[in-house]
Parts: structure tokens; C-alpha cells; sequence
């Protein structure tokens, strides 16, 4: 794959967000994570245009409110997983993020949460679901880092 | 052309309707275009649509002359990379338009961008857009044959998490 002539590193680096500011948000970060042997997946196959050539997924979109739904986009997310391997998955959500996350470091993955700078005032609710399962996680707001919760190192502004 | 948009998940009629009040008022509803969502209540005098996908949201931006929006970060992210001015309304809790008050503080969060305007209240929407135009009138007026807003916002993140995030990753990935 052309994208993968020199990564830095060896490991797969899965990057995944949802659809809207999510995706914004993780697509700031690309040069980035270019460097690595990055796969992205998002809810989206509209968005491919926004990483050039690199390996690009789509799995589907699902919100707490949709069990079915919830259901296939784990299950989608589970069998990239498995396929890809990844050494690392970072995210800023949502739903499949966080199944990413959280399914990702019981295969054995290193895991970071980005939360949303649309989290201003409070973390989100998969932002704090996502704490026990991300081995670094940063908040963009320096008034909401904390010990024991998240770290600000900036953002993605 | 004034493109409205409220995001991919749902209606906001709120705002939808503030701009085409305004629109009709001004007679200038052939000027704008609303991406509107699945509303029962389409705009009676702008153009509209409900869906849109990125590639024709990303058209529609470079097109536009001003943005007006929802306070979503992905609606200000991409007004502001392009170099558009962009107006936002926060949807509220309490008037059901999204789950939480995270536009809130969404706004204050943009606020010190040059191009950025935003307000919690659809009454003020009129007064930003006027203000807005103004300001593109203004710097039309002055030579510029293409009018953007200062300043902006880079396609992309520098500063400190780079290096955070490049560090995690460099020792997660070896």
C-alpha cells in the first residue's frame, strides 16, 4: 500500500470517530497519524475523499437509543478488530469508538480517548465510560483535566 | 449565498425558521440554501433540503459567502477552515433540541476566532447575520476580489497534542 512505504512504527494504528464533529475532529489529527500504518473508520463512505489514500472502513452508526443497531456496529467494529490487529485505537467517538475502545483493549490493544471539544462544560457519558478502558485520555478543555481523570495537552484547534 | 445547515442527527427548526423570516423579510430568499434534516416543518421562502452528503456539504461551503448553523463543531470546524465567517445557535436541552447544553459551551469555546459569532437565542440571529455581511461588504469594498474571513482556521491541529499523542504512539506502535 502506498501509504505504508516508511510508517513509523510496525503495529496497525486504528483511528476511528463517527460521522459530524467527531470525524472533524479526528481528521485535524491526520498528518499525524499518516505517519503510522494508520487504518480510519467512520459511519460515513462519504468521507473518504478526506484521507487521500489511505486504508479506509466504514461500520455502522448507532446511538444508545437503538439496541439493533448498537449491536451490528460492535459486532462490525469486533471483526475489524480481529482482522486488523491494531496496536493502537484512538478515538473521538462515539458509539463505535467506544465499542473500538473497549473491545480493542481486551484484544490486547493500547486505547486513546480523545473527548470531544463539544464536551465543554461536563465529559460526555461515553467519555467518562471510556476512562476504565483508554490508556490515555485527554480531555481539550485544560478545566476538566484532573488526577485520575483526564489529561489536557491542548487541542485540536 | 448564505448556506444553513443544523448537522446530520436531527431538526432545528429554531434556527431554520429565524433565517427565513429574515430571508423573506429582506427579500433575499433566492440567497440562501438550508440543509434542514428530517423536519416536519420545512422553511416556507429559502430553498431547502434535508440530507446532504460530505462531498455536497463541502460545496456548499466552499460556495457560500457565510455560514449559518447550529453551534456543532463540525458546522464551525468547516466554515472556519474554509475561510467563511460563521453565525450558530446553540440548541438547548430544554427546548429538546439535543441532549445536553454542550452547544453552550461550544460557543464559548469559538468565541475569540475571528469569524465567529454565536448566541443561544434565535432572536439575535438576524442582528449576527447582518453584522456578518457587513463585515464581508467591508472587506469586499477594500480591494480584496475574494472576501474571507481573517485569520481562520488551519485544515489541521498543531501544538502540544501532537507531540503528546506522537509519543504515546511511537512507544504503543514500535
Amino acid at each position: 500500500m502506498s501509504g505504508d512505504v516508511h510508517p513509523r512504527g510496525r503495529k496497525r494504528l486504528l483511528a476511528i470517530a463517527s460521522a459530524g464533529g467527531h470525524w472533524a475532529e479526528l481528521v485535524r489529527l491526520r498528518p499525524l497519524f499518516d505517519e503510522y500504518r494508520v487504518t480510519y473508520v467512520t459511519t460515513n463512505r462519504g468521507y473518504r475523499a478526506d484521507i487521500g489514500d489511505k486504508p479506509f472502513r466504514t461500520v455502522t452508526e448507532a446511538s444508545r437509543w437503538d439496541r439493533l443497531r448498537l449491536l451490528r456496529s460492535a459486532l462490525q467494529v469486533l471483526w475489524l478488530l480481529i482482522r486488523l490487529r491494531p496496536g493502537v485505537v484512538v478515538t473521538t467517538g462515539a458509539a463505535p469508538g467506544w465499542f473500538a475502545l473497549f473491545l480493542g483493549k481486551k484484544l490486547g490493544a493500547k486505547t486513546i480517548w480523545i473527548d470531544s471539544l463539544a464536551n465543554g462544560e461536563e465529559l460526555s457519558m461515553s467519555g467518562q465510560r471510556a476512562a476504565k478502558h483508554a490508556d490515555l485520555w485527554l480531555t481539550q478543555w485544560p478545566e476538566l483535566a484532573r488526577e485520575g481523570g483526564p489529561e489536557y495537552a491542548g487541542s485540536v484547534l | 449565498m448564505i448556506f444553513v445547515t443544523v448537522g446530520s442527527q436531527l431538526p432545528f427548526d429554531r434556527l431554520v425558521d429565524a433565517v427565513d423570516a429574515w430571508a423573506e423579510a429582506q427579500g433575499r430568499s433566492d440567497e440562501v440554501m438550508a440543509q434542514v434534516s428530517a423536519t416536519d416543518a420545512p422553511p416556507k421562502y429559502i430553498e431547502w433540503r434535508s440530507e446532504m452528503q460530505p462531498s455536497e456539504f463541502n460545496a456548499a461551503v466552499e460556495n457560500a459567502d457565510l455560514i449559518v448553523g447550529h453551534a456543532g463543531t463540525g458546522t464551525i470546524m468547516a466554515a472556519l477552515c474554509a475561510g467563511k465567517p460563521v453565525v450558530v445557535l446553540a440548541r438547548r436541552e430544554g427546548l429538546q433540541e439535543t441532549r445536553n447544553d454542550h452547544q453552550v459551551a461550544t460557543i464559548e469555546r469559538f468565541r475569540h476566532l475571528t469569524g465567529f459569532s454565536g448566541t443561544t437565542e434565535a432572536d439575535d440571529i438576524p442582528d449576527l447575520i447582518e453584522a456578518a455581511l457587513g463585515k464581508l461588504a467591508e472587506a469586499g469594498g477594500s480591494g480584496s476580489s475574494n472576501p474571507r474571513a481573517e485569520g481562520g482556521l488551519s485544515p489541521y491541529a498543531t501544538g502540544p497534542i501532537l507531540d503528546r499523542l506522537r509519543g504515546f504512539l511511537d512507544g504503543a506502535l514500535s
